[in-house]
């Protein structure tokens, strides 16, 4: 079922599916990119970014990219377009105040806003109730602005987590060297999420993010706190949590979708990020749905 | 032993009022059934398995904080607001999910939580 909100204040909600489509797209707004299986790909110049089920992207206005889904199974899609001044004026309102803001209002350096995000937590339920809202059909336009307000919350929180606090790790005296490093790293994670279940050589990595591997080894564990190698599994745990949620494959095929060579290493490295076996956390996952 | 928390009892010095906020703004059902351990106490329910019991009481009594339980607290809260309910703390984000507080029209606080598992999420 396709579902278009437009509210009185220009915000736009669009859920829905799509396969088999390509489209080149001017934004206007800050627009959230969400699907719920399968996975999406957005061009943005020479950068190109595969979204999966267990991220979102945000993009920012001004930008034009191509919207690409190749698969012949429908995807399940969520977009959500706020316009810049919904933007600036939830910057300058009580919502600031929340108590998991403090930290990203008192960060000096405005960086890139673009690239992958984990969709989880906070953001992933609060999504989830918005979804259930609309499907009600319920009119109610200050509700919808109400959970609007909170995915901006739950989104520069992350962004304090995923980008200030990552970029005030990196140790460069100046700040346009840590700006130039950093975007090369953001590029570096981006394609170890899109190569996830490939196999690839840090040097791939390396030239994906145009620095040489000794220096992309360093300044990412500088940032990020963990290696190359270590990210990629945890994108892989990641992706192998979305596809036990979607419920549609066994373990031994999860294993495999996600690029692990065996099926206990991945039963022990799972056990160890979400505190229970991935049939225990399937099971879960199902009775709470239920 | 296995024991089971029921009822949360509720001193008041206006049992009408407080019976209409209960029934009409947090829509909360009286249950036939009477309990002798509180002479003359309302039995309220909404089909989960704890209670609320209205006890009536000469003078004012502060109750200590009710907790409320939901499955989205922001539909909550904006409803609640609809009906000019007064937020003391509006939805905010904890370890243990969202939360949001408020008080009844006789000083009484509740405490509207969406508990969420970080974990399985």
């Amino acid at each position: 079922m396709r579902i278009y909100k437009e509210l009185i204040n220009k915000n736009t909600i669009t859920s829905g599916t799509l396969n088999r489509v390509s489209a080149t797209v001017d934004e206007q707004n800050y627009s959230f990119k969400i699907i719920f299986s399968g996975h999406q790909d957005f061009l943005i110049g020479n950068r190109e970014i595969r979204l999966y089920p267990d991220s979102f992207i945000l993009l920012a206005p001004g930008t034009k990219y191509l919207s690409r889904v190749d698969s012949d199974e429908p995807i399940k899609t969520l977009s959500i377009s706020l316009t810049q001044t919904f933007v600036s004026d939830f910057l300058e309102s009580n919502y600031m105040n929340s108590n998991c803001l403090t930290a990203y209002k008192n960060a000096e350096a405005q960086l890139p806003i673009q690239t992958i995000y984990p969709f989880k937590g906070d953001m992933w339920f609060n999504i989830m109730n918005l979804q259930t809202q609309l499907h009600k059909d319920q009119n109610n336009e200050q509700l919808v602005n109400e959970y609007l307000s909170h995915v901006l919350i739950n989104y520069y929180r992350l962004y304090h987590e995923e980008v200030q606090v990552k970029f005030g790790n990196l140790n460069f005296a100046r700040n346009s060297t840590k700006k130039e490093i950093f975007g090369r790293l953001m590029l570096a994670k981006e394609y170890i999420s899109n190569n996830y279940n490939q196999k690839f050589k840090i040097e791939d990595v390396a030239s994906a993010s145009c620095l040489s591997a000794t220096h992309l080894m360093r300044t990412f564990k500088l940032a990020y706190g963990l290696s190359a190698y270590e990210y990629l599994t945890l994108v892989r745990l990641s992706r192998a949590q979305a596809l036990l949620k979607e419920g549609k494959y066994s373990i031994n095929e999860i294993v495999m979708l996600v690029g692990f060579e065996s099926v206990s290493s991945f039963i022990s490295l799972f056990k160890s990020s979400f505190s229970h076996t991935p049939l225990k956390y399937k099971k879960l996952i199902h009775q709470k749905t239920a | 032993m296995k024991l089971a928390l029921v009822y949360t009892c509720l001193k008041v010095n206006d049992i009408c009022s407080a019976t209409q906020f209960l029934r009409d703004i947090l829509g909360f059902e009286e249950d036939k059934f009477n309990l002798d351990v509180f002479d003359g106490g309302l039995v309220f329910t909404n089909g989960e398995h704890h209670k609320i019991v209205l006890v009536e009481c000469a003078e004012e009594v502060q109750n200590p904080t009710i907790l409320l339980l939901t499955n989205d607290c922001i539909r909550d809260y904006h409803s609640l607001l609809d009906k000019g309910i007064r937020f003391t703390k509006t939805p905010d984000y904890t370890d243990n999910g969202l939360i949001a507080e408020f008080l009844d029209p006789f000083g009484n606080c509740y405490c509207l939580l969406e508990e969420r598992n970080y974990k399985l999420n």
